[in-house]
C-alpha cells in the first residue's frame, strides 16, 4: 500500500505538469497578457462594407487604467485622418458601478459635448467592432462568464486553447455566446467567433502579425479583422507605434484636453 | 592623471548621452503639415442692384501647419491666400492663425492669432455675435473665420473649468461695401431743396470710427452635475458689425459725394447654457441677455434683449456601415421691444422666432446630402439649402449646393431674396 501510495505521490506532479490548463486558468492568463496600465498607439481601419466600398480611417488613440481592481479605463481616441475628419474625438471614462461617462469634440462645432454612454451594443466608430467588444477585449469579464474548454486547435500555424464562453445568468451582453481561441504563447485572443442572441453565428474576429511590442514584455496582435457573416461587411485593422506601460500624461483624459489638443 | 583610455571612455560616454539625448529630443517633436485647395463657383438665380454680377468664382489655397514638443507644447499657423479675378479685394495671402500653446496640470495657455468661436451651443449662440468673419459672403461664413490676436486661459479640475480670453481690440469682421450683392450703397440721396425729390449720389470714402478701443473680453465657467453640463458665459467687446451711416459731403457737383461712416459700438452678452441627454437625443438651452446698440430714427439707440434657445441633436447608424444620420433643430425666440422692429439688413437680428433644421445623410461612402431650413416665423422669412456632396476619393470632394431665400422683404431671407443661387465647391487635399 505505501509503495502504491509512494508511486502515486511520485508520478502526480508529472501528470498535473503535462495536463492542460482549465479553461479558467487559461482566461485568466489571457487576461494577465492584456491587463496593462497604459497604452499609445495609432490604428488605421477600413470598413468594407457588402457592396466592396471602403473607407479608411486613421486614429491615435490613448488609454490609461483608471481603476486596477476593477480593470476599468480612460480612452481618448482622435481622428487623424483623412483631414475632413481629422480633429474628432472621444473621451470615455470607464466606471465598474455606474454609466460610463462621455464626451465627443467636434471641431466644425468647436466644443466638446457630454453625450448619452454608447450602448454596448452600438458599433464603435462604424466598425463591425462594438462598445462591449472593445471593453471585452480591453479586460475579459472573467466573473461574467462560464468557460468551457473544447481542446486544442492550430490557428494560422499557431497554437491555440479553444474555449466556449457562455454568459452567467443576469451577465448585459449582446451575444448568446463566443468561442474564443486562446494562443499558447502569448496568450492573446487569435479568433474570437461571435452568435447572436438567437444563437448563429454573427461575426468572427481574427488577429494577425502578433509581435512584442518593444522591451515591455506585452505581445500585441498587429493586424485584425472583424468580417460580419450575417451582412457580409468587414473591418481590417492595423496597429502601428504600439506603447505600453510607458506612462500617459493623465491630463489627456480631460474635456478642456479634449477641445484644445 | 588622465590617460588616453580615460579620455576615449569619457568621450564615448559622452557622445552616448548626446546621442541619447538627441533621440529623446527627436522623439519628442513632432510636426503635421496640412493643404488644401479649393475652387468655388457661384451662379445667382436673379440680377441685385447692388452689384450687376450674376456668376461668382474663386479658388483658396489653405495651408496649416502643427508642431508640438512632447504632450504640453504645441505651435500651430495657418496660411491662407485667395485669387478672385472679378474682386480684386479679396486677392491677399495672409497668416489666419499663428499661436503657441502650452498644456500643463489644470491649466492651459494659449497666446498668438487663433481662430475661435464666442458661443458653445451645438447650434446658434447668442455670443456667436461676437464671431469674427470674412463677410464677402453671408450665408457661407463657417470657412471665412477670422483669427484673433489674443490669450486664451482655461483653468480646469475634471469637467470643471474656467476659461479667460482676452484679444486685441482692432479685430474686426471684413466687410465689403461695394460691388458686393449683400450690401447695397445709395445710389440716390434726399435732394435737400425739394421735398421727396431725389439727387445723385456716389460712395467717396469710408471712415472707420470706436466709440471706445475696448479690447475683446470673455470668461466662462463650466460644471457638470450629473447630468446636467452648464455654462455659463460673459462676453464683451466692440460689435464686429458697425452702425452704418451716410454723410454727404459739401458740394455743388453732381453725383452728390459721401462718406460711410461705419460706427463701432460696444456689445455685452452674458449667457447661461444647459445641457443634458434623454436616450439617444442630446438636448441643450441657453438664455442670454444680450446689450448693443443700433441705429433708429438717425440716432443710436441702446439695443438690449433677452435671447432664448431650445435644441436637440441626434446621430444615428445604420446595419450598413455606409449610412448614417444627423438631425439637429433648434428653436430661437428673441425677446425684445415690440415697438422696434428690427430691419431686414440688421444682421445680427436674422434670428428672432426662428425654427432652424440641419440634417445631414450619409447614403453611401461616396455620396451625402445635406439640408438646412430656418424658418423665421416673426418676420416671416425662409431659407432652403439642400446640398448634395461626391467624395470622388479620399483626397478629392465636390460639394453642390443650392441656397434659396424667400418670404416678406421685412425679413432678411425675403429682402436678399433675390441672392438665391447654386454653388458648386470642388476640395483637394494637398499634397
Amino acid at each position: 500500500m505505501n509503495r502504491i501510495r509512494a508511486f502515486y505521490l511520485l508520478i502526480l506532479p508529472f501528470l498535473f505538469g503535462f495536463t492542460s490548463p482549465s479553461a479558467l486558468e487559461v482566461m485568466q492568463l489571457y487576461r494577465k497578457a492584456t491587463a496593462i496600465k497604459d497604452l499609445r498607439g495609432i490604428i488605421t481601419y477600413t470598413n468594407i462594407s457588402k457592396t466592396g466600398r471602403s473607407q479608411t480611417r486613421t486614429l491615435q488613440q490613448h488609454i490609461s487604467c483608471n481603476n486596477d481592481a476593477a480593470q476599468t479605463y480612460n480612452l481618448l481616441l482622435e481622428f487623424t485622418a483623412p483631414q475632413d475628419v481629422a480633429g474628432t474625438a472621444t473621451l470615455t471614462l470607464q466606471h465598474s458601478k455606474r454609466q460610463d461617462d462621455q464626451w465627443l469634440f467636434l471641431p466644425a462645432l468647436r466644443i466638446s459635448k457630454r453625450i448619452s454612454a454608447s450602448k454596448r451594443s452600438d458599433r464603435f466608430m462604424g466598425t463591425e467592432m462594438t462598445y462591449e467588444d472593445l471593453s471585452t477585449y480591453l479586460s475579459e469579464p472573467l466573473d461574467e462568464y462560464e468557460y468551457k474548454m473544447l481542446g486544442e486547435e492550430n490557428v494560422e500555424g499557431r497554437a491555440a486553447y479553444h474555449i466556449e464562453a457562455v454568459p452567467k445568468q443576469g451577465t448585459r451582453t449582446q451575444y448568446s455566446k463566443r468561442q474564443l481561441w486562446i494562443d499558447q504563447e502569448t496568450h492573446l485572443m487569435l479568433r474570437t467567433d461571435f452568435y447572436d442572441e438567437k444563437g448563429q453565428l454573427l461575426k468572427i474576429y481574427k488577429a494577425y502579425d502578433i509581435k512584442p511590442v518593444g522591451d515591455s514584455g506585452f505581445f500585441r496582435a498587429y493586424r485584425v479583422e472583424v468580417e460580419n457573416k450575417q451582412t457580409g461587411n468587414l473591418t481590417k485593422v492595423a496597429y502601428s507605434d504600439f506603447a505600453i506601460n510607458q506612462g500617459v500624461d493623465e491630463q489627456m483624459f480631460s474635456k478642456t484636453y479634449l477641445e484644445t489638443q | 592623471m588622465i590617460t588616453g583610455k580615460g579620455i576615449a571612455t569619457c568621450l564615448l560616454v559622452s557622445c552616448s548621452i548626446v546621442t541619447t539625448w538627441a533621440q529623446e529630443q527627436s522623439t519628442k517633436w513632432q510636426s503635421e503639415f496640412y493643404g488644401e485647395a479649393h475652387a468655388l463657383g457661384r451662379y445667382y438665380l436673379s440680377s441685385s442692384e447692388a452689384a450687376d454680377y450674376r456668376w461668382q468664382a474663386e479658388t483658396r489655397l489653405n495651408l496649416e501647419g502643427e508642431v508640438s514638443y512632447g504632450p504640453r507644447w504645441k505651435g500651430e499657423a495657418a496660411v491662407l491666400g485667395n485669387l478672385n479675378a472679378q474682386h480684386t479685394q479679396r486677392n491677399r495671402l495672409w497668416v489666419n492663425e499663428l499661436s503657441a500653446a502650452y498644456h500643463g496640470k489644470g491649466i492651459f495657455l494659449k497666446a498668438g492669432k487663433q481662430s475661435l468661436r464666442w458661443g458653445d451651443l451645438t447650434g446658434f449662440s447668442a455670443s456667436d455675435l461676437a464671431n469674427r468673419y470674412d463677410y464677402y459672403d453671408v450665408l457661407d461664413t463657417e470657412r471665412e473665420r477670422l483669427g484673433l490676436w489674443g490669450v486664451e486661459t482655461r483653468l480646469y479640475k475634471g469637467s470643471t473649468e474656467l476659461r479667460l480670453r482676452a484679444f486685441l481690440p482692432d479685430n474686426r469682421s471684413r466687410i465689403y461695401l461695394e460691388d458686393n450683392r449683400w450690401v447695397a450703397l445709395p445710389s440716390l440721396l434726399p435732394n435737400p431743396q425739394i421735398s421727396d425729390g431725389m439727387l445723385p449720389a456716389e460712395h467717396r470714402a469710408t471712415i472707420t470710427e470706436f466709440n471706445d478701443q475696448i479690447p475683446m473680453l470673455g470668461a466662462s465657467f463650466s460644471v457638470e452635475l450629473g447630468r446636467l453640463q452648464t455654462r455659463l458665459t460673459w462676453q464683451y467687446g466692440n460689435n464686429d458689425l458697425p452702425i452704418s451711416e451716410i454723410a454727404p459731403l459739401p458740394s455743388t457737383d453732381l453725383p452728390i459725394g459721401y462718406e460711410v461712416h461705419l460706427r463701432y459700438e460696444p456689445l455685452q452678452v452674458a449667457a447661461l447654457n444647459i445641457g443634458t441627454w434623454l436616450g439617444e437625443w442630446n438636448i441643450w438651452s441657453e438664455v442670454a441677455g444680450v446689450f448693443s446698440k443700433r441705429l433708429e430714427r438717425q440716432e443710436i439707440v441702446q439695443d438690449n434683449y433677452t435671447f432664448t434657445s431650445l435644441g436637440i441633436d441626434r446621430f444615428w447608424q445604420f446595419e450598413n456601415p455606409e449610412q448614417h444620420l444627423r438631425l439637429m433643430m433648434q428653436a430661437i425666440r428673441v425677446w425684445a421691444n415690440p415697438d422696434t422692429p428690427y430691419l431686414p439688413t440688421e444682421i445680427d437680428h436674422i434670428f428672432q422666432s426662428s425654427l432652424v433644421l440641419d440634417t445631414q445623410w450619409q447614403m453611401s461612402y461616396r455620396w451625402q446630402c445635406k439640408l438646412r431650413t430656418v424658418a423665421e416665423l416673426t418676420a416671416k422669412g425662409y431659407y432652403l439649402e439642400p446640398q448634395v456632396v461626391y467624395q470622388a476619393s479620399p483626397k478629392f470632394k465636390m460639394a453642390l449646393n443650392a441656397s434659396w431665400l424667400g418670404g416678406r422683404n421685412s425679413s432678411f431671407f425675403g429682402h436678399f431674396k433675390q441672392n438665391s443661387r447654386f454653388s458648386l465647391l470642388i476640395s483637394r487635399q494637398l499634397p
